[in-house]
């Protein structure tokens, strides 16, 4: 069975794929479709509850909560998908040439992931903001530097098991050189790992990202980001539930369904990785 | 266990502690504008400045910094706080014990929840208990866990006012701190029960495919030894590696959790931190973090030689 | 009265593709205190007949059909309790049969469990420590201690072999003890059991897909192909007049008379999934006839032990 098809088969999967689909509508259609200003402060509409003219109803400035989180999934995917691109781009990168590179440049190279790694995300992410100061265009090399280190182990394995492998030593009796090889063979049998890695770790960064903005750290206001929408429901949970349960419905969709597209993908493509949980 | 190989280790753990001081130290170099002007904020004199600058020993060169930091970091002593006047360390192991109680409790209901879960899945695989069990903990492992957080907050402390919304609790009132404890805990530890029970039945059910269980089934051992003595103890090493791993992001959601439930604790602590500017309590509180996990990490690879004789005679051989 | 009676014992896979057939209707009988050689190629059934006996089929995809009683007791119920106890069993792999976190000496205890319930593991110990030494294990009191992987795979057989007899059991049932293993340490495992055979209480079959073994330890031989018992005979009348062309082919391939090529059986062994022919040799036999696709011959009696599945035998 093919991939696709094996994950149309699973009921996980399934479920997942439709999730995604609901969400990636609703990022890329809601801010289209809707005719509200997500910036549009209407004080005496506020804490409405949902009605047909606000489905999600309003925050604690009367904007309208759909607008405003169809705003943020948007800004949320588009964040993650920037923050995974150049995360793949270092991690493979390094990754790639720790494997085929001389010892000590492969071994400092470990060393650096190993440094990276033994903070928690979130941690690493905090002491960078705390030199750094908070802002927009920080959050994606700040979320993609502490996945680097995962890709960049995996991309290296990956890259390892194929140094000593058979046609790679074919290829060099061939005379082929070491850049060849790697974008003509090695890069593109690795792809499958780093789809599964991808598809998983995108809820990750969009989670981390919601987290960072959440304390006022990463989107800032009056940008609409899940986080921040999630923090204006928290600071008046007392005068209504709504916008918590707004941003936090979205961003439940959201993660679940990445996360069980994500490993239907990982059993269709891969299932020995299933030991990874 | 030979000496050689816990020494080796410590020594690899050691250097990764040494290379973090110094992204930490280094992120300091990077700090843009003034520290010492952007802690005081408002109330910035130049004089206010200058002598934060001197006392923070900001206007030496570099290697200089460098070597004051890490002798306090070496020494334990994080320095003196600006705006409170307190010893950092003071501060930091103030508020550590709140933060692994925190951690603890969350893992302990996690393995004493999620264990018996696995084990259950892994003996009745297909049923639909197990496929109920993996959606729910792909529900509950995916889900951020600040919005697990708010969400309990909301349905039990608001709504049902069952538990208290915020705080430790009273310092001499155990059973107050434990009501305290509770939804905190849970909002962390929920997540966890599910990765543990997923991981668990994987790993047991790999394990109880293998020959040498066939081998003690056809010898007459079964049923609850079986599973409990053997299976459980090959099932275990696996566990473990993925549950060190994670405690990264225990450590992540811990922060969540106190920040969530007003939790005194590092968390709060750094990110108060972060806020007012004050980057050497920032500096401190991340450091006394890394080296918890780090130092879980090596409890973890010990526990594994422990566990797993082929990983002793491998690390032996080395 | 015999000790293992099997009477037209079936098993079926239940697979995605279909339904396998991995034995049809195996009727055999093993007296007490007799060794029977269980002999065919791969895939004929043997591991299959064995994991039965002991009813280790994994459960769920495996149907078994037809009765199997140990000493009157039948075993489709009572296998469970037999197991470790009147039933045990050396598994083919030694690398991979053994739990490689647990000592050598708790597993040799964990075995005797199921035979001495209640009995102080010191006790238990010790007789491990005195079979490994009567199975040809050097310092057997330092093996205790160890882990499987510390050992080679000759050693884990030897251990793996003791562990069978320390439950003392009427029925041992071997899976190819030594066909995982060198030749030369092979021909040491085999010379331990024909050592041990006289000292056997209880019966033994023992697997192999290889006649010449079979012949030096065995009283009896039955041969297994595709699932079908074909013949059956004492040893030394086997192997004197064999009946079943079967047979006969097995043991010209494995006897070399000198004649220069290699005798081979021509054709493959079927798929056990599709319809099969009448007779399961059919396709591949020299003397087929129409009789043989048509209808299956039974195992008949031929006099003096010998049963041979054959219209022509």
């Amino acid at each position: 069975m093919s991939a696709l098809g094996e994950i149309r088969a699973g009921a996980s999967g399934r479920l997942g794929a439709v999730l995604v689909l609901a969400v990636l509508g609703y990022g890329l259609l809601g801010p289209w479709l809707s005719p509200w200003d997500p910036a549009g402060i209407m004080v005496p509409d506020r804490f409405a509850g949902p009605s047909w003219s606000h489905p999600f109803g309003t925050d604690q400035l009367g904007r309208d909560l759909a607008t405003r989180g169809a705003y943020a999934t948007r800004l949320a995917l588009g964040l993650a998908i920037a923050t995974v691109t150049v995360a793949l781009a270092g991690g493979v990168g390094l990754g790639v040439a720790c494997a085929f590179a001389p010892s000590r440049v492969a071994r400092s190279i470990l060393i650096g992931f190993d440094v990276l790694a033994a903070f928690p995300s979130l941690i690493l992410a905090l002491a960078i903001i705390a030199a750094f100061g908070p802002g927009l265009d920080r959050l994606v090399p700040i979320i993609a530097a502490s996945l680097l280190p995962h890709f960049g182990r995996v991309a290296r394995a990956q890259a390892l098991g194929f140094r000593g492998s058979a046609f790679v030593e074919a290829e060099r009796a061939l005379g082929a050189g070491t850049a060849r090889i790697l974008f003509r063979h090695v890069l593109p049998n690795m792809l499958g790992p780093l789809v599964v890695l991808v598809s998983m770790d995108l809820p990750v960064v969009v989670t981390l990202e919601a987290g960072l903005s959440f304390l006022g750290l990463g989107v800032p206001p009056p940008l609409a980001s899940l986080g921040t929408l999630l923090n204006d429901g928290y600071a008046n949970l007392g005068r209504s539930p709504g916008p918590v349960l707004a941003a936090g419905g979205v961003l439940v969709v959201l993660t679940l369904g990445f996360t069980l597209l994500g490993e239907a993908l990982r059993d269709a493509i891969d299932p020995r990785l299933r030991s990874l949980p | 266990m030979r000496l050689g190989v816990v020494a080796s280790r410590l020594a690899a753990t050691l250097a990764v502690l040494v290379a973090a001081m110094a992204l930490l130290f280094a992120l300091t170099l990077a700090i843009p504008g003034d520290p010492a002007a952007a802690m005081l904020g408002p109330r910035a004199t130049p004089e206010a400045t200058a002598s934060i600058t001197r006392q923070m020993g900001l206007d030496q060169p570099v290697p200089i910094r460098l070597w004051r930091f890490a002798g306090l970091l070496a020494t334990g002593d994080f320095g003196t706080d600006i705006v409170s006047g307190r010893p950092i360390r003071d501060m930091v192991f103030e508020v550590l014990p709140f933060t692994l109680a925190l951690a603890g409790t969350a893992i302990g209901l996690a393995l004493a929840l999620g264990f018996p879960a696995g084990i259950h899945a892994a003996t009745h695989p297909g049923r639909i208990s197990d496929r109920l069990l993996a959606l729910v903990s792909v529900a509950f492992v995916a889900v951020p866990n600040f919005v697990v957080a708010i969400g309990l907050l909301l349905v039990f402390s608001l709504r049902l006012r069952w538990l208290p919304v915020q705080g430790a609790g009273e310092t001499d009132d155990l059973l107050d701190q434990v009501r305290h404890l509770a939804l905190p805990a849970l909002a962390i530890g929920l997540g966890w029960i599910g990765y543990i029970a997923r991981l668990v039945r994987a790993s047991l059910l790999e394990v109880l495919g293998q020959p040498y269980i066939r081998t003690a089934r056809a010898f007459g051992i079964g049923g609850f030894r079986l599973t409990w003595k053997l299976a459980l103890r090959n099932a275990a090493i696996p566990t473990l590696a993925a549950l060190g791993v994670g405690f990264g992001r225990l450590l992540g959601g811990a922060v969540f959790a106190e920040i969530i439930f007003a939790r005194p604790g590092l968390g709060t602590l750094i990110f108060q931190a972060i806020r007012a500017r004050n980057y050497p309590v920032v500096q401190a509180g991340v450091f006394v973090t890394v080296l918890l996990f780090v130092a879980t990490n090596l409890v973890v690879d010990a526990l594994f030689l422990w566990l797993d004789p082929r990983l002793r005679a491998e690390a032996e051989r080395l | 009265m015999s000790l293992l009676d099997l009477d037209g014992v079936t098993l079926d896979y239940l697979g995605r593709n279909g339904t396998v057939r991995a034995l049809d209707r195996v009727c055999l009988t093993l007296g007490r205190g007799r060794i029977l050689g269980l002999v065919g190629e791969s895939g004929s059934g043997k591991s299959s007949l064995a994991l039965a006996i002991m009813g280790l089929l994994p459960p769920g995809t495996a149907r078994l059909g037809g009765r199997m009683t140990l000493d009157g007791a039948d075993l489709s119920e009572r296998a469970g309790a037999c197991r470790g106890r009147s039933l045990a069993m050396v598994f083919q792999d030694p690398m991979s049969a053994l739990n490689p976190v647990f000592t050598l000496g708790s597993q040799l205890v964990d075995a005797q469990r199921a035979r001495f319930p209640g009995a102080p593991r010191r006790v238990l110990l010790e007789r491990a420590r005195a079979m490994l030494g009567r199975t040809g294990i050097a310092e057997p009191e330092r093996r205790l201690r160890a882990y499987p992987h510390e050992l080679s795979g000759g050693s884990r057989q030897r251990v793996l072999i003791a562990m069978a007899l320390l439950c003392e059991p009427d029925l041992l049932i071997a899976d190819e003890p030594v066909t995982a293993l060198d030749v030369t340490i092979a021909a040491q495992i085999m010379a331990l059991f024909e050592e041990l055979r006289d000292g056997l209480a209880g019966s033994m079959i023992f697997i192999s897909h290889s006649l010449a073994l079979v012949s030096r330890l065995c009283d009896e031989v039955a041969v297994l192909y595709a699932g079908t018992l074909v013949e059956t005979a004492p040893t030394s009348t086997l192997f004197a007049a064999p009946r079943h062309p079967y047979t006969r082919a097995l043991i010209a391939c494995e006897t070399d008379e000198g004649s220069g090529r290699l005798p081979v059986i021509p054709g493959t062994v079927p798929s056990l999934a599709g319809p099969a022919a009448a007779c399961v040799f059919a396709p591949r036999c020299p003397l087929c006839a129409d009789r043989c696709r048509a209808e299956a011959p039974l195992l008949r009696d031929l006099g003096g032990g010998q049963r041979a599945a054959c219209h022509f035998a």
